[in-house]
């Protein structure tokens, strides 16, 4: 009897669990086209709550009554994303999969902020107008969830071009009490040159980052957070197109692979680490390896885990990152800051293919940013960055291709190689004496190093 | 073509274009072309159908004139050539001149880049006459050092050092002698000798360091294989200078 009672029990639960499960209408993102945008859209904010109930399954919080929805647990982190302009009105494509990697990396109210209509239209500057009202629109909400015993520390925004200043104006509206946030690829027009209360600016939040992957079109160029990444140099990306002919590729690649780097960064998969360097040219010498200002932590790994150093960038105000990435996932590549002693009477230029081996893989790096100078007994450094890891390394290719010229063929005369892993603490690998013949390929064993110097 | 099809109605149309000549209502450059051709027409023998423009024949019925006309270009063309420049130099000699000249220089050039001496690789070796020494000690595995008498190996590793520093790209000029002073329990000691030109300083702190000297032999030792009759052990290499 009792058995009876409790199976009957079982299923009757199970059928208002499945019940209610299909009671809640899935809200999607705005959709909208170009007919809307050539026509103009008025703003609208729409709020939609994931959680990890169902990752999948967006629920529209109310303005008036955003805790009438039991699943916005307010005492937990809750992580905003804000999109920004849409010229052709269609719904972000990286959306979706954003908000799966932050609910895979730890339970959190995700409030994905859908202003579509308002981003949706071509005249860019209404659209910039709008973000001031996105922002106020957010500081309601977010008042509403401090009176409800929110902790504003909790609060993570963050915000892809237009989105990162409104998520700058938001923090500005709570005198920089919230307590992260990340700017990807902050919007650019309109913005540059502005001061910083027209701007997302550090004193938005405890906590500000900002990854710039087109400064030069889209992105905004100078520091604006605590830390800012630029990506590749922050202005062209790997893989992207450099004409015109690949069509609305050739816009927003740069500017939307900021999203992907960061996600990849959520996703925790492959570790990218930020060197601190005046420029990019310096970061590409190897000047800028030196991770001492960390002291034990390194240099800060950019992305969703870069607020493990958040106390020492707040202390050092402003600092300015640079790294290199793949084309695509996984975009971490695997650097080795390369020393070369040469001994030719005369002063060499040229570039160097370095190619590294385990027997069965290789990788390959062409160093032709700039030709390297050859001077006799000075040490000529350089950062190579692999594609991927090759480990142990069993043989190593070097090539010397001369900068152009009428000379006679030239040879370069290597007392000492040394290419030292940036990553993994692994020892730093040695060959001396290499004779390099113009563009031929010279394959050796590399041997552990002894000493770190002459 | 439309040259041509101008050309035609020109011809068979005189009194057309002379009407035009003088009223002067057609764009310029056909009026001048017209004009120009008809005078050219009319100096031409009446059996002489064709007329040229721009070199091309319109009339193809009649090559005669085209062979005789190259004749009188070849011909005025040698009479120019002929033509005295100054004193007895005629102008296909100041042509070919130039012509040569240009050959002389850009052959002189690539002679001289492609032989031209890699100072790297001249050296006095008369002049290196001061001495720098190293010495120091290997082992060997020990299976590798049992089969051999002493004499025989001490003599075997004399020559393998010898071909390392001999194979050399940077050391191979100051290297002058090894010695293998002594073996014992699978190690040999050794004396390493180069030989420096006066002016050392830079030679002593960079190629003729005992990073270096070491490093080469080493990377010798790690390239074994070690299967070979004698396998050092790479890591058990000690150097110093003395």
């Amino acid at each position: 009897m009792i058995y009876r009672k409790i199976i009957w029990g079982i299923l009757y639960v199970t059928l208002m669990l499945f019940d209610t499960h299909r009671a809640q209408e899935c809200e999607e993102m705005t959709d909208l086209n170009f007919k809307d945008s050539l026509a103009g859209t008025s703003l609208k904010v729409r709020l939609l709550l994931y959680t990890r109930a169902d990752p999948s399954c967006g629920q529209l919080l109310s303005h008036q009554e955003p805790f009438s929805n039991s699943q916005f647990n307010v005492s937990s982190v809750t992580t905003f994303l804000i999109h920004g302009y849409r010229p052709t009105g269609s719904p972000p494509v990286w959306m979706k999969q954003f908000v799966e990697f932050l609910l895979n990396r730890r339970d959190m109210n995700v409030i994905v902020v859908d202003w579509n209509r308002g981003a949706t239209n071509m005249n860019y500057w209404q659209v910039v107008k709008n973000t001031r009202k996105v922002a106020n629109n957010l500081t309601d909400l977010i008042q509403k969830m401090k009176d409800n015993g929110a902790n504003l520390s909790s609060i993570h925004m963050i915000g892809v071009s237009l989105g990162a200043h409104i998520s700058g104006f938001t923090g500005a509206n709570f005198n920089g009490e919230i307590g992260r946030i990340t700017a990807l690829d902050p919007a650019g027009p309109e913005f540059n040159g502005r001061p910083p209360e027209d701007r997302l600016d550090p004193s938005d939040a405890l906590f500000v980052e900002a990854l710039h992957t087109d400064m030069d079109a889209l992105g905004y160029r100078n520091l604006l957070g605590h830390i800012d990444y630029y990506a590749n140099g922050g202005a062209d990306q790997p893989g992207c197109p450099k004409t015109i002919l690949s069509g609305s590729e050739y816009f927003k690649c740069d500017h939307q692979r900021s999203v992907f780097l960061y996600m990849s960064s959520v996703n925790g998969s492959c570790p990218i680490i930020a060197y601190p360097c005046e420029s990019y040219t310096d970061f590409q010498d190897g000047t800028c390896m030196d991770c001492g200002k960390f002291k034990s932590a390194g240099c800060p790994i950019f992305g969703y885990d870069s607020v493990r150093w958040r106390d020492t960038l707040v202390q050092l105000e402003q600092t300015r990152t640079y790294f290199q990435t793949n084309k695509a996932s996984p975009f971490c590549k695997v650097g080795y800051k390369v020393d070369i002693v040469s001994w030719n009477q005369k002063t060499h230029w040229g570039y160097l293919t370095i190619k590294l081996s385990n027997g069965t893989e290789e990788t390959q790096v062409e160093l032709n940013h700039k030709s390297l100078k050859f001077e006799r007994f000075q040490e000529t450094s350089v950062l190579a960055q692999f594609e991927r890891d090759i480990q142990p390394v069993k043989k190593i290719t070097l090539k010397f291709c001369p900068r152009k010229g009428l000379r006679p063929r030239k040879k370069l005369r290597l007392l000492h190689i040394r290419l030292t892993p940036l990553q993994n603490h692994l020892r730093p690998l040695c060959r001396y004496d290499l004779l390099l013949e113009e563009s031929k390929d010279v394959t050796f064993k590399p041997i552990p190093c002894e000493d770190s110097n002459f | 073509m439309s040259d041509e099809v101008e050309l035609k109605t020109v011809v068979s149309d005189n009194n057309n274009v002379s009407s035009d000549r003088t009223t002067e209502e057609v764009p310029g450059n056909g009026i001048q072309e017209a004009s120009h051709l008809l005078s050219r027409a009319q100096s031409l023998e009446n059996n002489v159908e064709g007329i040229e423009l721009d070199g091309v024949f319109v009339d193809h019925n009649d090559p005669s004139p085209k062979t005789s006309k190259c004749r009188r270009e070849l011909q005025s063309l040698k009479k120019d050539l002929n033509e005295v420049v100054v004193w007895k130099i005629r102008l296909w000699m100041v042509i070919l001149l130039i012509v040569s000249a240009i050959v002389v220089v850009i052959a002189t050039t690539v002679v001289v880049c492609a032989v031209e001496d890699d100072v790297d690789e001249t050296y006095d070796r008369s002049s290196f006459v001061v001495p720098r020494l190293f010495r120091g000690n290997f082992t060997l595995e020990s299976s590798s050092s049992s089969a051999l008498d002493q004499q025989m190996l001490m003599e075997q590793l004399k020559q393998e050092v010898t071909a390392v520093y001999n194979s050399s790209a940077a050391l191979e000029r100051y290297f002058s002698d090894v010695t293998i002073s002594s073996f014992q329990d699978s190690t040999a000691q050794f004396e390493l000798q180069f030989m420096m030109p006066p002016e050392n300083e830079e030679l002593v702190r960079y190629t003729l360091s005992v990073k270096i000297v070491k490093g080469v032999l080493q990377q010798h030792f790690y390239d074994q294989d070690s299967r070979e009759q004698l396998s050092v052990i790479p890591t058990s290499l000690r150097m110093e200078a003395f």
